[in-house]
């Protein structure tokens, strides 16, 4: 009599990619700041507009993938790609990548009568003008917030984006 | 050979049987022939209502009939395994030729373990697997050492979870990939440094921490929920971590594993790191020229 026995087909593992989780995350917390923040009624009209200075396509992407045309209250989100100052009229968000944030202070000027929230992703910038920097918290992505510089843009924060935050200037 | 010798017996046992009890082993035993299995089940349950069921034979071929009824019906093995058990009781002296049939049984179980996993039914696959090895153990050998079985087996069942893991999206896929790195760990608590199961379980702790975050951008994540979410993704990228550069020291040149470290000191946020495996691929794919 023959036995058989059948046969474990091994040896194959799932392909893997780098997949880059660190914009996806700052993506994710845009779009979540954009949920948290009240702007004045002159910038509840037309498309909700997050715009993108600098070089860090990877959180262009995912706005653009993501979030690009969902809905914040009756604004549809637009997501622009800058490549100039002279391109950015009144957006909602400007996200200054870190190649660009040189220029932290002249943009700031820019924009200091207007309605914009400024995110910025290097260490010190709320010291230049920016509301919310992107920091982190040993390996953990945060972010800190300068209330301060938000009511100068006429930005209402919700008490729940501020207590979150990894650092708070008042 | 060893079936017609087999035959013999049992044609030379129904003798010694009355009229009624012969009747219903011989047309067992020619339905068996035959492959009648519907008809030979019948007739040799018929048979043990007479004192055919006091013959070893009789179970013999109880368990040979059910056996091939259909191998991949627990419930029929099961019948199989006792019918065999009882035949061994009654004859001691025939031990080694119904161990025989015995392991021919067993060897049924584990094929379903084998089925189920080819399908994809994977927790069926560990349950059976556990019950090939109980029901080996318990009533064949003892003292079997199924060491190295575990690590085939439990090295198939993460690659199979990983494979099944590309159909799904959303928490079914974070379940799948835990249930993968489950499989690497066992593997790994019997060989600490088996090459495969440190990739998969560095690959699978990985892809869990990425899906983690993935899956925060698919929904409306509250923000304190997204934290909560993001020092989860880092426990998952620190677990994968060891196993990945167990895996690289032993292949520097996998690409696969280079992948998995990159993307883990990403997820870390460890640029120094990132930047050491991130160009690495790029040498590998030709871009650092």
């Amino acid at each position: 009599m023959v036995f058989v026995l059948g046969a474990w087909t091994s040896g194959v593992n799932a392909p893997t990619q780098v997949r880059d989780t660190r914009s996806t995350l700052k993506a994710l917390y845009v779009y979540t700041f954009a949920t948290l923040i009240d702007w004045p009624d002159d910038y509840k009209k037309g498309n909700f507009v997050i715009g993108v200075y600098g070089s860090n396509d990877g959180v262009l992407n995912e706005l653009k993938g993501k979030y690009n045309g969902k809905a914040i209250g009756s604004q549809e989100i637009e997501v622009v790609k800058y490549s100039s100052k002279t391109e950015m009229k009144k957006p909602n968000i400007l996200y200054i990548s870190e190649d660009k944030n040189s220029q932290l202070t002249s943009l700031t000027d820019s924009f200091k009568s207007k309605s914009t929230l400024m995110v910025t992703e290097k260490d010190g910038s709320l010291q230049k003008g920016a509301d919310i920097n992107f920091v982190l918290d040993g390996s953990k992505q945060t972010y800190e917030v300068n209330v301060k510089n938000t009511k100068k843009h006429k930005l209402v924060v919700a008490s729940k984006l501020t207590s979150l935050a990894y650092k708070v200037i008042e | 050979m060893k079936l017609v010798k087999y035959i013999s017996l049992i044609v030379l046992c129904v003798f010694a049987m009355n009229a009624n009890a012969q009747n219903y082993v011989m047309d067992a035993f020619t339905h068996y022939q035959a492959q009648e299995y519907d008809n030979a089940r019948v007739q040799i349950d018929s048979a043990l209502t007479t004192d055919a069921a006091l013959q070893s034979q009789t179970w013999q071929l109880r368990g040979l009939i059910y056996k091939a009824s259909d191998e991949k019906n627990p419930e029929y093995l099961n019948i199989s395994l006792e019918s065999l058990i009882k035949a061994k009781e009654l004859a001691p002296e025939e031990e080694a030729k119904v161990n025989g049939y015995i392991n021919s049984t067993l060897n049924a179980y584990f094929n379903i373990s084998v089925h189920y996993m080819d399908s994809l039914m994977l927790e069926k696959s560990e349950a059976a697997y556990v019950i090939y090895k109980e029901k080996y153990t318990e009533h064949l050998d003892p003292t079997r050492d199924f060491a190295g079985n575990d690590v085939e087996f439990y090295l198939a069942l993460g690659d199979a979870y990983m494979r099944k893991v590309k159909s799904y999206s959303g928490d079914k896929k974070i379940e799948l990939s835990k249930q993968a790195a489950e499989a690497y760990y066992t593997v790994l608590d019997l060989d600490q440094s088996n090459y495969d199961a440190n990739i998969g379980a560095g690959i699978a702790y990985y892809n869990l921490g990425a899906d983690i975050v993935s899956n925060m951008s698919l929904t409306e994540t509250p923000l304190e929920e997204i934290q909560a979410g993001i020092e989860l993704s880092i426990e998952y990228f620190n677990l994968a971590l060891p196993h990945l550069k167990k895996a690289h020291e032993q292949n520097p040149d996998d690409k696969q594993i280079i992948e998995g470290l990159a993307g883990t000191y990403l997820g870390l946020q460890d640029d120094e790191n990132f930047n050491i495996f991130n160009n690495k691929l790029k040498d590998m794919e030709g871009g650092n020229e």
